[in-house]
């Protein structure tokens, strides 16, 4: 099961608080100046920015409670940056029940506009059920 | 080896929710994560995440490096 496509773009006002969330004081994510001043292309976003888009996504999915996280991996392929547009699909797969509870492998996957692969964000998820 | 060492507060578990929008009950209600099992209520894992990848980041690796997969 797939997601249609949506445009994603993070902007410096949805990185900024995330950013003095997890007290990052590294420069690089402030301004295009600091960024320059460690010779990095425009501001990149940091590592784990990017599982943020799910809550631009619409899914026709509805997961119901308990919604637990069982694992998660983040797969960057591409540096991300700010201010970019990117293409983002969510695909949920391996679907099983056992006893009252359903299992699902959810992937979140971030395209450059060029069709490139940036990011794939995969969590193993135990959920009250699907719909 | 060295070692890095950091907190997250229940305000910070807060602000997260806002921020990324993930509301999930076993985060913010204390008997919403009992009832699932946890004695306390969870740190989302994102934001444990992106904490220690900070500290990775700034520590540890060079303006160059950065961290491709994590889990």
């Amino acid at each position: 099961m797939k997601t249609k496509e949506y445009e994603i773009i993070f902007t410096k006002e949805d990185v900024q608080p995330f950013v003095q969330l997890i007290g990052e004081q590294n420069s690089i994510y402030q301004s295009p100046k600091g960024a320059k001043d460690d010779d990095s292309e425009p501001i990149p976003l940091p590592p784990t920015m990017p599982m943020m888009a799910y809550k631009w996504l619409e899914t026709s999915l509805e997961l119901q409670q308990p919604i637990i996280h069982r694992k998660q991996k983040c797969i960057k392929h591409q540096r991300m940056y700010m201010d970019v547009s990117y293409r983002a699909i969510v695909e949920v797969t391996n679907p099983f029940q056992r006893q009252k509870l359903t299992f699902i492998k959810q992937t979140l996957y971030l395209y450059h506009n060029n069709g490139q692969l940036c990011f794939e964000g995969v969590s193993d998820l135990i959920l009250g059920g699907l719909t | 080896m060295k070692k890095l060492a950091f907190k997250i507060t229940e305000e910070e578990v807060e602000q997260y929710a806002v921020v990324s929008g993930d509301n999930n009950p076993i985060h913010l209600d204390i008997e919403a994560a009992n009832q699932q099992g946890f004695f306390n209520k969870i740190v989302h894992g994102i934001l444990t995440a992106a904490k220690v990848l900070r500290l990775v980041s700034n520590e540890i690796l060079t303006v160059q490096e950065w961290v491709c997969q994590h889990e």
